[in-house]
């Protein structure tokens, strides 16, 4: 064809029924190809053949199980047939452990990973709705070791998550540390905490009053006994910026991301009987429903692991495996303890505030406040009482519940006694109502659901190695950078919390 | 003078006896400038020698020559520590920083022009809390607000800088 092709053009450029390459070499202009019928046509002949090679060892690999090829038209916002794990919830944790999952995994295309998130404008997703903070102030040294390797991860982001030609990541981490105050009653949980903190190596002091009145002249020290300032690795970020960056750096390893909702599990169940003669079912997940938004357009996922990291609506993914639905006192009788609790920011002007210095204030009273920007805005909150706590089927707020804070926060800085609050809005925690800390590992009936959730207000600072430890677990099969195993299910089913002791 | 090079450290030892000390007898701290380089693994070594003690006082600047050798002359005052560091246009960082930590005394840092050090250099600074006095962070590229909003941790610091 090609060869007929240039016969023609050489016709025209020669004026004459010669056609031999001397003629061509004067009209290279019009003509590019050296017609003969030597060398260069069977050249072409075999460059063909292995085009064609290839194209034939495309179309076996599309015919065998397992590949992506079907014969009907599909909506390409489908998630694919096939993905070895299935991460339900696209926010800071999922995007974190799809990302470490491509990044531990030993060959390219190793595992393929589909994250699923129910709402492509994360309009409730707990992750941007958060203040930001991280700190190392826990009383629990798994706490501590995940805050400071957090930290780590995010002073070199960008050796982790840069990806080629595009812009750096800025997470405008403000390094203003936290400080708690502590009135006499808790003083002394303090100063444990602090020796637990300084084990574990993160960088914290302690100051007497006087000392703080000197570092923070703006507060009124009444009352404080004892305060604790976080001097590195603590103050506040942009969880935006962080969640981009995670969801950014995981799509260009390979990850897929799918817009729709997990409306079900489709799975096998194994009925042993224990030594007593109790039947305890197995279950075993083989297809994840993913539901397309505002359609009733379904695709089963056939995977092989799911990890739940939905946040607050944890609960509910647990619940379509039948966590917690069966009889009492048994342990598929225990659900997943994660509900979703609603807490209020208020964005509050003062210009006579405590200015660009104010670090991260946590006050025994329960509240708390930080800067927010250069303009003399700061936010504040407060975690209400047991009695007190918000509906959760929306996310509007209580302008009245400010008025819990702000005798509070007048008290402990007096030039917030003339603030206006600007603006608010509310989040949803992930709040694990056993002991309010994160759930990490497999579930004991089913065996192939991994928990990363339930972290109560702490996901946000720790995802980063959250994720690297789901990667281990799920890669490795057993933590190998920091220990988790007091975060698993098992505390849960053996009814023994570990609970934070934190001065609020 | 100082001149400094962005590749090769300079050392130049100019001897100066700060003999009209008023307070205290001249045995106190000398005034060293270094100019680092993370190549230089004798420096870091030198720096993590922990016996410095006071012996007599000087202001000496200590700076390698154009070939990028230091004199040995600072071998001489290894019981004195580190007053004053200036590691200007240098490729330092925050892993950079761990041949500091242990220069409980010092008085002046200079970081001006140079394009590692970011906010998380910054935060780290308070290890120097009681005695930096003067910082210069100027011509750092990579210093933004949240950096500067953990410089209060330095108490006595006078800072001046610009971008």
């Amino acid at each position: 064809m090609s060869m007929w092709k240039g016969l023609h053009m050489t016709a025209r450029a020669a004026h004459g029924i010669h056609v031999s390459s001397r003629f061509i070499h004067k009209h290279t202009r019009l003509c590019t190809r050296n017609i003969s019928t030597s060398r260069p046509v069977q050249n072409d002949f075999f460059k063909d053949l292995e085009n064609q090679f290839k194209a034939f060892r495309e179309k076996a690999a599309d015919a065998m199980p397992g590949s992506d090829w079907t014969p009907f038209e599909k909506n390409s916002s489908l998630p694919p047939e096939r993905a070895d794990i299935v991460i339900v919830g696209g926010g800071v944790v999922g995007w974190s452990i799809a990302y470490w999952l491509k990044q531990k995994e030993m060959i390219r295309d190793g595992v393929r990973v589909l994250v699923v998130e129910r709402d492509p404008t994360y309009s409730q997703a707990s992750t941007v709705l958060s203040a930001g903070g991280i700190r190392q102030q826990f009383s629990l040294p798994e706490n501590i070791h995940l805050s400071m390797a957090s930290a780590d991860f995010m002073r070199n982001i960008n050796e982790h998550l840069s990806v080629l030609n595009d812009d750096p990541v800025d997470l405008q981490f403000n390094h203003s540390g936290y400080l708690f105050l502590a009135s006499e009653k808790v003083a002394h949980i303090m100063e444990e905490n602090y020796s637990t903190q300084r084990y574990a190596g993160a960088k914290v002091s302690l100051l007497s009053p006087t000392q703080l009145k000197e570092k923070c002249p703006w507060i009124n020290t009444d009352g404080v006994v004892l305060a604790s300032y976080g001097l590195e690795n603590e103050g506040w970020f942009d969880p935006w910026m962080l969640l981009n960056a995670f969801r950014r750096k995981a799509i260009s390893m390979g990850v897929y991301q799918c817009f729709g909702e997990v409306t079900g599990f489709s799975y096998t169940t194994n009925t042993m009987t224990t030594a007593e003669g109790d039947k305890v079912d197995f279950r075993r997940i083989k297809y994840a429903n993913v539901q397309m938004p505002n359609s009733l357009e379904y695709q089963p996922v056939e995977c092989a692991i799911v990890v739940n990291a939905a946040g607050a609506l944890s609960g509910k993914v647990a619940e379509m495996m039948g966590i917690g639905l069966g009889p009492k006192d048994t342990i598929s009788g225990i659900p997943l303890p994660v509900e979703p609790r609603k807490r209020f920011i208020y964005v509050v002007h003062c210009p006579n505030g405590p200015g660009l210095d104010t670090p991260f204030l946590v006050d025994y009273s329960g509240v708390y406040f930080r800067r927010e920007g250069l303009g003399g805005n700061y936010i504040a909150g407060m975690s209400p009482e047991e009695e007190e706590e918000p509906e959760t089927n929306n996310l509007e707020v209580d302008h009245q519940f400010f008025q819990n804070i702000w005798p509070h926060l007048a008290h402990r800085v007096p030039a917030f006694e003339c603030l206006k609050v600007k603006s608010a809005w509310a989040g949803f925690y992930d709040y694990n109502t056993f002991d309010q800390n994160g759930i990490v590992g497999m579930h004991p009936l089913v065996n192939n659901m991994f928990f990363a959730t339930g972290f109560s207000g702490h996901g946000l600072q720790h995802s980063p190695a959250i994720g690297r430890a789901m990667a281990e677990l799920i890669l490795d099969g057993g933590f190998k950078t920091l220990d988790l195993s007091a975060f698993s299910f098992k505390r849960i089913m053996t009814k023994e919390p570990i609970l934070e002791r934190n001065i609020v | 003078m100082r001149r400094s090079c962005r590749q090769v450290t300079l050392l130049s030892a100019a001897s100066r006896y700060w003999s009209s000390s008023p307070v205290a007898p001249p045995s106190k701290q000398s005034r060293l400038l270094l100019f680092l380089s993370q190549r230089f693994h004798d420096i870091e070594t030198l720096l993590s020698w922990s016996s410095w003690f006071k012996n007599r006082g000087q202001s000496e600047w200590f700076r390698s020559d154009r070939r990028g050798k230091f004199s040995w002359d600072f071998m001489n005052h290894r019981d004195t520590s580190i007053e004053e560091v200036d590691v200007g246009n240098t490729l330092i960082n925050y892993t950079g920083l761990e041949n500091l930590v242990k220069q409980r005394g010092l008085r002046t840092l200079s970081v001006s022009g140079c394009a590692e050090v970011d906010d998380w250099f910054l935060s780290r600074l308070y290890i120097f809390q009681d005695t930096l006095e003067e910082l210069d962070i100027s011509n750092c590229p990579r210093i933004s607000v949240g950096g500067l909003a953990a410089l209060q941790k330095l108490r006595y610091t006078d800072q001046h800088g610009r971008k």
